[in-house]
This record gives C-alpha cells, structure tokens and sequence, in this order.
C-alpha cells in the first residue's frame, strides 16, 4: 500500500480522499483551538494547507518517503499556522494563498512568502485571470486537463477513458487545450493591461 | 515571482491542480457531512429506543395493566380465561425468565386457539374475550422482547399490534410513539 504521501506522489488520487478524510477533523480541532479561526474560514484553512501539501508533492518538493504517515498531521498544522500568519499580515482570505504556495522555501519563511508576492506587482490580478480562466473551462477541455494534470493520467489511459484510438491522440488533444487556455490567458493580461 | 509568458504554464497546472482538489475536497465535505448526519440519526434513534427502555423497566411500565382489557367480558375468571394465566406469564417476565415466559406464552396461545375452533361457550363475549387474550398475549411478547433489548424485533410486533386495531392497539401505539 505505501504511506499516503507516497501515494499521491505517485498519482493515487484515492490516498488524497483517504489523507483528507483522516486529516480533516483532528487538524481542524488543532487549528480552532491555536488560531481561533471558526467555521468557513477554519475549512479554507484546511483546504489551503491541504492544497500546498498536494501542490509540494506535484512539484517534487515532497520527495517519495520523506514525509511518513505519522508526520502529515504535524506538517499539516505547520503549513495552516503559516498561511494563516500571513493571511494575518496581509488581512486576506486564506484561499488567496493557495497558489503562491510555490515558493521553494515555503512554508517556513513567511517574509520570503510575502515577498514573492510583491515581486510582480500584478501578481493577484494575474492568479485570479489564471483561476476564472481554469474554473470556466469548456468540455471536453476542463476533463482532459484534469485529467492529465490532477489526476496524472498518462495519455493511454486518458484515451481509454475518453475513447479515443490511441494515446497519441489524446496527447495532442490535451496539448491543444493547454494551448488554447494559454492563449486565453495572455490574451486577457494584454488586454487588461497586466 | 513574476508571471509571465515563460512560467505561465507552470501556473495553469498549478490552477488546474488547485481546481481539482478544491473539487474534490468539497465533494469529500459533503459527503463527510451526509455520513455524520446518517450516523446522528441512528445515534438519535438507537437513544430513544434505549431510554424508552429505560423508562418501561424503571416505571414498572411493561407490566402495563395487562388484566384492564381482558376483563368486562364476563369470563375473566373462567378456567381459558388468559387473565390469571397472564399473571404468571407477568410474574416470569417480571423476573426475566423470558424463555420460561416465552413458552407459556406459546402454550397459551395454543389452547385458545383451539378453544376458538371448539368453544365450550356460543355466546359471542366469550368469543370475544378469547380474541382479546391472544391479542394480549402478543402484547405481553412484545413486552418480553423490549424488555429483554430486542428493540427491532419488539418494534416490529408493535407495529403489527397497533396496525391490527385491537384491543391492544392504543398501548402499542403509545409505546412506538415512546420508541421514535
């Protein structure tokens, strides 16, 4: 079976379920009891640090078998206490703080992470051009790239899937979708001006 | 970190990905959500059940008047009358002797079934409390069966009691009304 962590690293995105089912309740009493954060907000805390824990392993940051089972819960609280820190400082919601998660050295220095916010001055408005882009997405666009990109399927299984003849095909599907959105995007910073 | 061209679909994966998850995550809470409340429920369920139990055992309530409806026929007394029989089914109950009670029970039921097939009497009261005895006497069983915490066994044959619109009809009723 492997530890969880492992797991999703690996693309199992049934050990994503299962670490968030596990992981919900203890770490949200955790996080109530140190932040004081409450209902909705105290659930965007949790997605939040469940995001960057996801997003880490996507990126490699989390290595296979460097974070065991009986470290998530703490490495879980950590990275909540640090987006909620900074949520602090910058008297935002948590949830804007799910992208800039990419910070190498983050989540353990808060200044570098407010600092890699401030490095484009249209960052904000660019990620939430990026997220109204991807949350409107057409079919069969928005199943194919998350397929390939959330779910890590390879093309052979995306074409089985979705039925086409081979993976080839599915490939080039998925590489005209992200392009389509990537034009998308640029298209709509060029013509607010970011 | 600037967005730009170069990096911009690094970012879009991590969009898709952040999408996915947040999708994901919130199908989870309400599913999470749907399981609590399923369990509330039989939690709440299996609660009411028990304190009803609770409160027939601590009142003294399953001894429930068991000769108020088979008398005022006239033939309370008479050798099939089930009124002093159910004094000793009571009596085993009451000491939990539920086999013992169980099977006397049977028994009962037996003889009255036979006496309605051959009554010594014509007349239509006799008839009638002999209905009214077999009607107590699966009453009294489904007492045994609440009292001895076979709920879903005791709930059904209450149900069957208060659904049949006998004597004992009202009391089942009341009881499954305790019961929910």
């Amino acid at each position: 079976m492997g530890n969880l962590v492992d797991r999703i690293i690996k693309g199992d995105m049934r050990a994503f379920d299962d670490l968030y089912m596990k992981y919900k309740l203890p770490v949200m009493a955790i996080l109530s009891k140190s932040t004081g954060v409450k209902g909705d907000d105290l659930i965007d805390l949790f997605h939040s640090c469940t995001l960057a824990l996801l997003e880490n392993c996507a990126s490699g940051r989390i290595k296979e078998g460097s974070l065991p089972d009986s470290n998530i819960r703490a490495y879980l609280i950590r990275t909540a206490r640090n987006i909620f820190l900074a949520g602090i400082r910058k008297k935002e919601r948590y949830g804007k703080f799910m992208l800039p998660l990419d910070d190498p050295d983050y989540p353990g220095d808060i200044e570098k992470q407010l600092a890699v916010d401030t490095a484009d001055p249209n960052y904000e408005e660019k990620i939430e051009q990026v997220r109204e882009a991807v949350w409107n997405m057409e079919a069969p666009c928005d199943e194919l790239l998350m397929l390939r990109h959330f779910e890590k399927r390879s093309s052979e299984e995306i074409a089985s899937l979705k039925g086409y003849a081979n993976g080839d095909v599915a490939k080039n599907m998925v590489g005209r979708c992200m392009k389509k959105l990537k034009v998308f995007v640029i298209g709509k910073f060029e013509e607010l001006g970011l | 970190m600037r967005i730009d061209k170069d990096n911009i679909e690094k970012i879009l994966e991590m969009a898709i990905r952040e999408r996915g998850a947040m999708e994901r995550m919130e199908a989870l809470d309400r599913q999470m959500a749907a399981e609590a409340a399923a369990s509330r429920r039989r939690r709440t369920w299996i609660t009411s059940v028990a304190a009803a139990c609770v409160l027939f055992v601590a009142c003294g309530d399953a001894t429930l008047k068991l000769h108020t409806r088979s008398v005022g026929n006239g033939y309370e007394f008479t050798d099939i009358s089930r009124g002093a029989r159910s004094g000793s089914i009571e009596k085993l109950l009451n000491s939990k002797e539920f086999s013992a009670a169980y099977k006397e029970i049977q028994s009962t039921r037996e003889e009255i079934r036979e006496e309605l097939q051959h009554p010594s009497y014509d007349d239509p009261d006799y008839l009638s409390q002999l209905n009214t005895d077999l009607q107590e006497l699966d009453f009294m069983e489904a007492i045994g069966h609440l009292r001895q915490g076979k709920f879903f066994k005791a709930r059904k044959e209450l149900k069957a009691i208060a659904g049949a619109e006998g004597t004992f009809a009202e009391d089942a009723e009341s009881l499954l009304r305790k019961m929910l």
